[in-house]
């Protein structure tokens, strides 16, 4: 499976990352800086769909 | 609990191994038993010291099943012991008790072609050595080598082929290739004394009893030990020699070696069918897919799964001594359990009122223990036998229908409320896990490790009894920080209960940022009962958290959760 690209900040530092994840990984998270296992998962923000795309607004 | 007797299409009581079937039986195929290296007939017997000593038929194979091809396995045998017509039997025991010791796979390095094994015919793993260096393999223990049949005198050892590996997930030490190895080089010496071993290797690891003395044998035998994997193997075409370039480590040097056979030590796996059987049993598994015991020093051989046991290789790489230890102590844990005839539920466990449950089936999804039944459309229900209280099922189900005895969301409220009804603002709200953090809290104690009195501790058994709710509660009361705490990921009491609590505090930061509360207020550390020092070092920084967050900003996170209810 291939890994995709996640953001993660340390709750405790601010130090925001990018590490690659793959699906069902069950690792333990700590920050690379300040090794605070306070590591938040940041979702992508969604892109809004483009006129035609599935789930695009009706005009 | 079902079991599949497959059907052996041979009697074992009528067959008395005489042979006659496998000697007219037209059908070859490669022997598994010896790695391929020779044949064996459709109708067999699957190894020498096979139990029961009868004929089985590979019915895949087999002409057989279309008598007017075949049969005549059936038409020789005086014993009249052959049916076609046999079937799978499927066998129903109540058991008391499971051991799991379903074995291991080798690794194949056919994927990654490692050290040419698909290429050259004269690279073999250690267990194709294993079958041509045996009496009983298929060359009846004249050692040669497949090219030409001749017997090898300089032969190479590769180590770690599929072990300690991460970039092809295998970064596990396979535990039993060194010493085997080991054995192997001093096989050579003993049968074969013009024999020339040389053995590639990252690290030899002989510990265990007799085998720094073995391996200090295998150097006196002559065996040259070269630290380093090979960089290159290539293969001479004309004698089918290979030559295998190598940086010797230990002197920096670059070394080129002509060899006749090459063997692959080649690492172990977790069996195949290890995942099916976690499902089955609801077992977890490792990150490397072994079988997690309950606790890796207190109770090594018990799983999570109360009546169920590990034997051998699949809990961990380990060799036959350790595993017939394992062995026995699995035996005799479960023979304990048998001969009281009666099991010890948990004190701790949910409970669930069937009219308040609406049927969502949440509980179900995050108990690791599998010990909630739901169906769709029905209320959940616990086994009690099964349950081991870690209270995931309790802070998950979104209708209060779950209590958990002696850690009710009414007592943990309570005590959260009682903890911050003195200058809350001034403390440091700290939810502790049992089994890890709290014991971690009274290590910092016992060891004098000076830490500030601002916290406020609450006890729960697992950090997934966390919920939302407690924590908002914290908040509502004026608490300046909060902190869930638990066990590190490989340590969690309750199989993997943990990771709700990962989940939970995504959600918790989330909600907390859209009701304009800083979300770093709440901290997450993970603090085991042998981490004093980090108990401590967490609780002096969240006191400097503390002191940054004013009383306006109390004020308003309380208004704010007040106002939304913890639910915007």
């Amino acid at each position: 499976m291939t890994p995709t690209p996640e953001s993660f900040r340390c709750m405790a530092c601010g130090h925001e990352y990018t590490e690659l994840l793959e699906k069902g990984e069950d690792r333990e998270r700590s920050c690379p800086k300040c090794r605070s296992n306070s590591i938040r998962h940041l979702k992508a923000a969604k892109r809004p769909a483009a006129a035609g795309e599935k789930g695009a607004r009706k005009a | 609990m079902k079991i599949r007797k497959k059907a052996r299409y041979v009697d074992p009581k009528q067959c008395n191994g005489c042979g006659e079937c496998a000697r007219v039986c037209p059908v070859v195929r490669p022997d598994a038993y010896q790695m391929g290296l020779s044949s064996r007939k459709a109708i067999h017997i699957p190894f020498p010291q096979a139990v029961p000593c009868s004929y089985i038929l590979d019915m895949d194979a087999c002409l057989g099943n279309l008598p007017i091809a075949c049969g005549k396995c059936a038409e020789v045998c005086e014993k009249k012991a052959i049916s076609y017509d046999e079937v799978d039997e499927v066998v129903v025991r109540e058991v008391g008790a499971v051991i799991v010791a379903i074995g291991l796979d080798v690794y194949d390095p056919r994927g990654e072609d490692e050290y040419g094994y698909t290429r050259f015919e004269n690279v073999i793993t250690s267990m194709e050595f294993e079958r041509l260096i045996c009496a009983g393999g298929p060359t009846a223990g004249h050692f040669v080598r497949p090219s030409d049949h001749r017997r090898p005198v300089r032969i190479g050892f590769v180590q770690c082929v599929g072990s300690r590996n991460p970039r092809i997930g295998r970064p596990w030490c396979s535990n039993i290739c060194c010493m085997n190895t080991v054995k192997d080089t001093l096989l050579l010496a003993d049968h074969y004394p013009d024999t020339e071993s040389v053995v590639f290797y990252q690290d030899i690891r002989s510990f265990g009893k007799s085998f720094e003395d073995m391996f200090v044998r295998s150097k006196a035998a002559g065996v040259r030990y070269v630290r380093g994997l090979p960089g290159e193997v290539t293969e001479d075409p004309e004698t089918h020699n290979l030559v295998v370039t190598v940086e010797n480590t230990s002197t920096g040097k670059l070394e080129r070696h002509v060899l006749d056979m090459l063997v692959l030590s080649v690492g172990v796996e977790p069996a195949k069918d290890a995942k099916k059987i976690s499902g089955l049993l609801t077992l977890s598994r490792t990150s490397d897919g072994f079988f997690l015991e309950s606790h890796p020093k207190l109770k090594p051989v018990d799983a999570p799964t109360r009546g169920v046991w590990f034997a051998g290789f699949c809990e961990s790489p380990k060799d036959i001594k350790d595993s017939v230890c394992q062995a026995g102590a699995a035996a005799s844990r479960a023979g304990a359990l048998l001969a009281t005839g009666r099991v010890r539920v948990e004190a701790i466990t949910s409970r669930i009122d069937g009219a308040v449950c609406t049927k969502c089936g949440l509980c179900a999804a995050v108990c690791p223990y599998g010990a909630i039944a739901w169906k769709k459309g029905e209320a959940a229900v616990v086994i009690e036998a099964a349950c081991a209280g870690c209270g995931a099922c309790g802070s998950t189900c979104k209708s209060d229908a779950i209590t958990m005895r002696h850690f009710s969301d009414e007592q943990l409220i309570a005590q959260v409320r009682a903890s911050l009804a003195r200058k809350p603002e001034e403390s440091v709200f700290v939810f502790a896990c049992n089994w890890c953090s709290y014991a971690g809290g009274d290590m910092a104690g016992i060891s004098r490790i000076a830490y500030p009195a601002s916290n406020r501790i609450v006890r729960t058994m697992c950090s997934a009894r966390v919920s939302d709710e407690m924590v908002l509660e914290a908040f509502r009361c004026g608490a300046a920080v909060v902190l869930v705490s638990g066990c590190h990921y490989a340590d969690c009491h309750y199989i993997n209960a943990n990771r709700q609590t990962v989940k939970r505090l995504d959600r918790l930061w989330d909600k907390l940022e859209r009701a304009k509360v800083r979300p770093e207020r709440l901290q997450l550390e993970w603090i085991s009962a042998a981490e004093g020092q980090k108990f401590a070092a967490v609780m002096k920084r969240l006191d400097a958290l503390k002191r940054t967050v004013t009383p306006e900003e109390i004020a308003h996170t309380r208004a704010a959760l007040a106002r939304t209810g913890g639910d915007s």
